[in-house]
């Protein structure tokens, strides 16, 4: 299968899971135009997440684009000829309109999930942060999270489009 | 801020904390850093919601909607504040305890809607987040805790080592104890943690 990464904001390194799950991929890093013109960000900041950017440059293949971040992804799919694009799960809400959107534009490619690293397996609405430390103390001081099997990517189902 | 762009991983941090800590200090260094999954869990519950009260506040302050500009400037003539404000701008970092102090100032002192901070925070932290720090201003606020967060200017001074406090000679506000505080921030006591 002909694969390529989306690394995005959260997955700045060469560990993060998806860049694991296919070692030899392209990646691609898209600094989001649209958000930034939208949102003042400082510009150390933007250099910040730019070093990291070429931290993972320097092990394997990375693409660097600013724009819109469905379009770039789309463009570099049909620039790779790619027929799988792995990510790793990123919690914030935009994360998935933009998958929605590259799927939107791209059906063809499967989109494989990766789940980040996280310190517990809770499985749990949470509330409090009191409540929440109760119920994983024991888990988070022992580490059992880490030594368990690492799942595999699910494949990416796209939400309903937007009305 | 390395925790945040994902350069280190969360587990494999504690990971290394777990070879380098013993007893308490490793327990409370993995009870911090489980804060942040904790956020990240909660913006995975309640997605765009996290820039909106969670929870309604717990006093009758009203709020303005806008950083005032003495702040944006770190002119506040506060030798502690304005420090704050020049590590954020400058740095693009701001230890803990000053991010705390920084927001309970901006919220409950000077009566700004916690999202001002939050986009402030957003524009130069190196760490910004949406989930981190959202949650964490309301957690100040009190939109997202039991009670809202202050300090008084002995918390400061203890936990600053006396920092700013030994010989400023400005007009403190944090000066008093905190349920004359109280009083003069929300009108009176606070509701009770259940």
């Amino acid at each position: 299968m002909n694969a390529g990464v989306w690394m995005h904001g959260d997955s700045l390194s060469p560990t993060d899971p998806a860049l694991l799950g296919v070692p030899e991929a392209p990646a691609l890093f898209v600094f989001d135009r649209p958000f930034l013109q939208a949102v003042p960000v400082s510009f150390p900041r933007l250099a910040f997440m730019y070093q990291g950017v070429r931290d993972v440059a320097a092990v394997r293949p990375v693409e660097l684009a600013v724009g819109d971040i469905g379009a770039e992804l789309a463009a570099f799919a049909a620039r790779r000829g790619l027929e799988e694009l792995h990510v790793t799960r990123n919690f914030t809400p935009t994360w998935e309109e933009t998958l929605d959107a590259f799927c939107a534009r791209c059906p063809q490619v499967t989109v494989l999930v990766y789940e980040p690293e996280l310190l517990t397996r809770y499985p749990g609405r949470v509330r409090r942060f009191f409540g929440f430390w109760k119920k994983v103390e024991r888990e988070v001081l022992r580490g059992n999270a880490l030594f368990g099997e690492r799942a595999g990517p699910l494949r990416y189902r796209p939400g309903p489009p937007a009305r | 801020m390395y925790l945040r762009h994902g350069m280190l991983g969360m587990a494999e941090l504690a990971e290394y904390a777990r070879g380098r800590l013993r007893g308490r200090d490793l327990a409370e260094f993995l009870r911090q850093l489980t804060w942040r999954e904790y956020f990240l869990r909660v913006l995975a519950q309640e997605g765009g919601r996290v820039l909106e009260n969670l929870e309604p506040p717990k006093s009758a302050v009203r709020w303005s909607d806008e950083l005032p500009g003495d702040v944006r400037e770190g002119r506040i003539g506060l030798p502690c504040a304005d420090a704050w404000v020049r590590h954020l701008v400058r740095d693009g970092w701001m230890h803990n305890h000053e991010r705390l102090w920084f927001a309970a100032y901006l919220v409950h002192w000077r009566r700004v809607d916690w999202r001002a901070g939050y986009r402030f925070f957003r524009e130069h932290l190196l760490d910004g987040d949406l989930a981190s720090n959202a949650l964490s201003w309301q957690w100040v606020a009190g939109t997202f805790s039991a009670k809202p967060y202050f300090m008084n200017q002995q918390n400061i001074e203890k936990y600053s080592a006396g920092r700013w406090c030994k010989g400023c000679t400005a007009d403190c506000p944090f000066m008093g104890e905190y349920a004359e505080l109280e009083h003069r921030l929300f009108g009176g006591p606070l509701p009770e943690r259940p």
